[in-house]
């Protein structure tokens, strides 16, 4: 069976500006992926070529084995955009109701209302709705018609932790159905704790493709920290592995991919370590050692 | 063809709620009807009484509001507040889309047209053959059709912002100048040249021509037709336009 998702070296180009370049992925079917990166990455220009609302500048999209407006077209992909007003004078119920006949395998419209947690106001007209209860209504309408394969842009975005809570549940439950599920965010601990893999995008590229473990040890995998006094920068960073080092006071963190060696070395070296902690870089640290790799081409151009 | 007709309806329903379209539509053409054949009524025009010619204009007047507002500002809203971009996200083709819109304005043009003939029978008592009635209703229901290809047109062309005056500019100039309001036998020369020209005025004759016993002029339809050709091919081109800006 074909791939939910293929990019083929896509560009995507707004003038003179890149949003995305040479971009090469694919998504197999009943995957949970995120799609993680800082504003202006190029997470949206993505989604929008994955639902065919853009056309690559270059390369290839194929969605389910065929275009992206195919896809579409045939029901097998559905979307929560991220700025999608509903339309006023309908109520929730109605709404979804509406959506749901257009696809031919539909969720019947209370199964959609219930699993996006909408049952208790499925009567209320969509203009009197509260913020989180609209992100949960263009929820229910993503889902009513059981796609294949269902990308959501930014969808918590709003919510408070209890409704985020809420919300993941239920994607959870719609992906056990072998659904495939992407979403674009920039909150790490959702792209932690829902995917099965995240790929980071940093400037229109793809920086990082991987589950969360091993995106956090390709960065420099863990961190040591430990007290020692008079222990200049140059001799930590010398060590072996080490990659990245803090100072604070007596106070040192380096990250390092030899954890065991790392520390083997500064005994050897005579440092006097008191203190000594490993443990595993969080997400947050793998992703802001990520973004900062890659250059500024701003920068680099003299702008 | 099943998401045409399941979007057509919903339409339709958040449509008759709307209450501008309950007060444009229904309201003031029935409440002009009312004001005005009981300031004019006991005057005759023609052969026809006043009550029986105005009637026909408030019809148009109210048939021609629906068309025109039932798209014009609300669709340029949706599609300022993304609602379209949502809909391009589900098997609903955009073709399917705008002709549910263009059908949905029809649509909700019927009801003003009964309900000013209504108030006709009721209170002033008009009494029409069942041909002139069945001309006049059809006249004015379905030729409605160039105003709602001119409200697809104007909520592609105008932003959410213009387009509420945008919409009610045109709606009252080509209601005026249409010889709705007023009478096109007392109009100055230049109005009745202008009448002549713009859509509204032949709009009506359909419905003046039916209660007066006459066939529905051949003139007064091509230009109808012409007018309907030259709405929509503006409306898609507004509307690919439109397209091409937003999904490049």
């Amino acid at each position: 069976m074909s791939d939910a998702v293929v990019f083929a070296q896509v560009e995507k180009r707004f003038g003179a500006i890149a949003a995305l370049s040479g971009v090469d992925l694919s998504i197999r079917r009943g995957e949970t992926v995120a799609l993680l990166g800082p504003n202006g990455a190029g997470k949206s220009t993505a989604v929008a070529l994955m639902l065919g609302l853009r056309e690559p500048t270059a390369g290839t999209v194929r969605i389910l084995g065929g275009p992206a407006v195919a896809a579409v077209r045939a029901g097998r992909v559905a979307a929560m955009l991220q700025t999608a007003n509903l339309l006023p004078g309908v109520s929730v119920a109605e709404l979804v109701e509406f959506v749901r006949t257009l696809y031919p395998h539909p969720l019947s419209t209370a199964r959609a209302l219930e699993v996006a947690g909408c049952t208790a106001f499925a009567r209320r007209p969509v203009e009197r709705l509260s913020g989180g209860q609209a992100q949960r209504a263009r929820f229910a309408m993503a889902i009513a018609g059981d796609p294949e394969l269902l990308f959501l842009d930014e969808p918590t975005t709003g919510f408070d932790v209890d409704a985020r809570r809420h919300f993941w549940h239920g994607i959870r439950g719609f992906a056990a159905s072998g659904r495939t599920v992407l979403f674009a965010t920039h909150y790490l601990e959702e792209a932690d704790a829902v995917a099965d893999r995240i790929i980071v995008l940093q400037r229109g590229r793809v920086v990082a493709d991987g589950s969360a473990a091993a995106i956090k040890a390709h960065s420099g995998g863990r961190v040591v920290r430990f007290q020692a006094a008079g222990v200049d920068r140059a001799r930590c960073a010398r060590l072996p592995g080490v990659s990245q080092v803090e100072v604070d006071g007596d106070r040192l963190r380096l990250r390092t991919a030899d954890p065991d060696a790392t520390v083997a070395a500064a005994y050897a070296a005579g440092i006097s370590v008191r203190g000594l902690e490993i443990g595993g870089a969080d997400l947050e640290e793998a992703f802001l050692a990520l973004v900062n790799e890659q250059p500024d081409p701003k920068e680099a151009s003299g702008r | 063809m099943k998401g045409f007709i399941a979007y057509l309806w919903m339409e339709i329903r958040r449509t008759v709620r709307n209450g501008r379209y309950l007060t444009f539509t229904i309201g003031f053409p029935v409440g002009f009807y009312l004001l005005f054949s009981a300031l004019y009524g006991r005057e005759p025009a023609g052969g026809l009484s006043f009550t029986t010619l105005y009637m026909v204009s408030m019809c148009a007047y109210g048939a021609m509001g629906a068309a025109l507002t039932s798209n014009g500002a609300r669709l340029a809203a949706e599609r300022g507040g993304g609602w379209t971009r949502q809909l391009r996200v589900t098997p609903l083709t955009p073709a399917a889309y705008v002709l549910a819109r263009m059908t949905m304005a029809v649509c909700v043009a019927l009801p003003a047209v009964l309900l000013v003939a209504l108030a006709g029978v009721l209170v002033h008592h008009v009494h029409l053959g069942a041909a002139a009635w069945l001309g006049l209703l059809a006249g004015i229901w379905l030729g409605s059709v160039p105003f709602a290809a001119l409200g697809v047109f104007m909520g592609y062309a105008l932003d959410s912002e213009s387009a509420y005056g945008g919409v009610m500019i045109v709606y009252f100039g080509l209601s005026i100048l249409g010889g709705l309001w007023f009478p096109y036998a007392i109009m100055p020369h230049g109005m009745q040249l202008a009448a002549r020209i713009l859509p509204a005025y032949h709009y009506a004759s359909l419905g003046w021509n039916a209660v007066a016993g006459h066939a529905p002029g051949w003139r007064n339809l091509g230009i109808l037709a012409a007018y309907t050709a030259v709405f929509a091919a503006a409306a898609a081109w507004r509307y690919r336009r439109d397209e091409a800006r937003e999904y490049a």
